[in-house]
């Protein structure tokens, strides 16, 4: 248990950290004073930025709280999923290995910054909220195509394919089975749902676009 | 026990996926709908302020039209109209056309607030139905829509937006 808060502790903590380096390597604050620029007034603008200054200190709560509720969500969905295939296993067991994958996702800021800083070094606000890399968003690029469409292209990515093969290795020797079997758990209950998931976030962004 | 309660699982995630995908295809069917009904300003017919009925052929000829969707608490819309109203010597050849689902009182006191009674290109409609938002798929306030002097759609903003960007879309 103690293992594994230190590791939700170090997860979110490595998150923050690099979300605050990228902000601060690719100067996203100065693209979003430009982009803002063409909808607001010089005095609005100040005032935004005044309002995001003051509480910016809250973001470093948001980032935990959202891998708090992903991880506890997908440790849910594992266990329903090992319970229904009779591996009656502890939700902490679970929960590590979820953690233990989504250390993976840390490689996606980082890339992410790579790319804009030693590549794509002309870029704007939008490039970079809508890039994610090695994803299917990349091949077809997100100018042509319509806002929600952007997130599912975006989910089709090599990152969540290593997270579900990483997923089904690790559930595979936590059942003293093989990855096959932990593909198998992984495809009944995860990718169901993340299609779920997928499809509201697409509902929502068509509704409210 | 196990077996029921896999299958009650399993339907349960496919219901809800099938129900989100019939929903997300009307919705895109009927935004493509919308987006090809309005590149050219469509029928319409609104009350104004007055009670008078304000329908296409009120538009001027060859002159370029302003739609603003908008609401007289939001912030933003106020503070659109605000800057409308500072430039209003720019918009003398434009059609203005603020319009709001609120009653008349309210619109009529929110154009006297920012003076804008008295200019001929300036209408204050009302959307008693609430079909604009349906008919044009706003979904933000303020939303503006810019049409050319030949009634075709040149923009549509979401949210606030400065004059020089407004004027410079419509040259």
């Amino acid at each position: 248990m103690k293992n594994l808060f230190l590791k939700y502790l170090i997860i979110s903590l490595a998150f923050t950290l690099i979300s605050e380096i990228t902000n601060n390597l690719l100067n996203v604050n100065g693209l979003l004073r430009y982009f803002l620029s063409d909808y607001l007034t010089l005095k609005e603008l100040n005032n935004y930025f005044e309002f995001q200054n003051k509480w910016h200190w809250l973001t470093y709560f948001f980032i935990p709280i959202i891998i708090l509720l992903k991880t506890s969500i997908i440790t849910l969905i594992l266990y329903i999923g090992l319970f229904l295939s009779s591996k009656d296993l502890k939700y902490s067991n679970i929960c590590c290995i979820v953690i233990n994958a989504e250390f993976i996702f840390l490689l996606v800021p980082i890339i992410k910054t790579i790319w804009f800083l030693f590549f794509q070094t002309n870029y704007s606000l939008l490039d970079i909220q809508n890039f994610y890399p090695l994803s299917a968003l990349n091949i077809v690029g997100y100018k042509n195509l319509e806002s929600w469409f952007i997130y599912p292209f975006q989910i089709l990515n090599l990152f969540e394919l290593s997270y579900i093969i990483f997923l089904a290795f690790q559930i595979g020797k936590l059942t003293q089975t093989n990855t096959d079997y932990g593909l198998k758990i992984v495809r009944s209950s995860y990718i169901p749902v993340l299609f779920l998931w997928v499809a509201t976030v697409m509902f929502f962004t068509l509704n409210y676009s | 026990m196990k077996k029921p309660l896999k299958i009650f699982l399993s339907l349960t995630v496919l219901i809800l996926l099938s129900f989100l995908i019939t929903k997300i295809i009307f919705r895109i069917n009927q935004k493509n709908e919308v987006a090809k009904n309005i590149k050219i300003i469509p029928e319409f017919s609104f009350q104004d302020i007055n009670g008078v009925l304000f329908k296409n052929r009120n538009l001027k000829e060859n002159a370029a039209t302003i739609f603003l969707y908008f609401n007289t608490e939001c912030e933003f819309c106020n503070s659109e109209t605000e800057i409308i109203q500072k430039n209003i010597e720019k918009f003398e050849n434009i059609k203005l056309i603020f319009i709001s689902i609120e009653q008349p009182e309210k619109i009529k006191n929110f154009a006297q607030h920012y003076q804008l009674l008295k200019y001929d290109n300036i209408h204050f409609l009302c959307d008693k139905q609430a079909s604009f938002g349906t008919k044009f798929d706003v979904t933000a306030l303020p939303t503006i829509l810019i049409y050319n002097s030949q009634k075709q759609l040149i923009e549509k903003i979401k949210g606030q937006v400065k004059i020089d960007y407004l004027l410079q879309k419509i040259k």
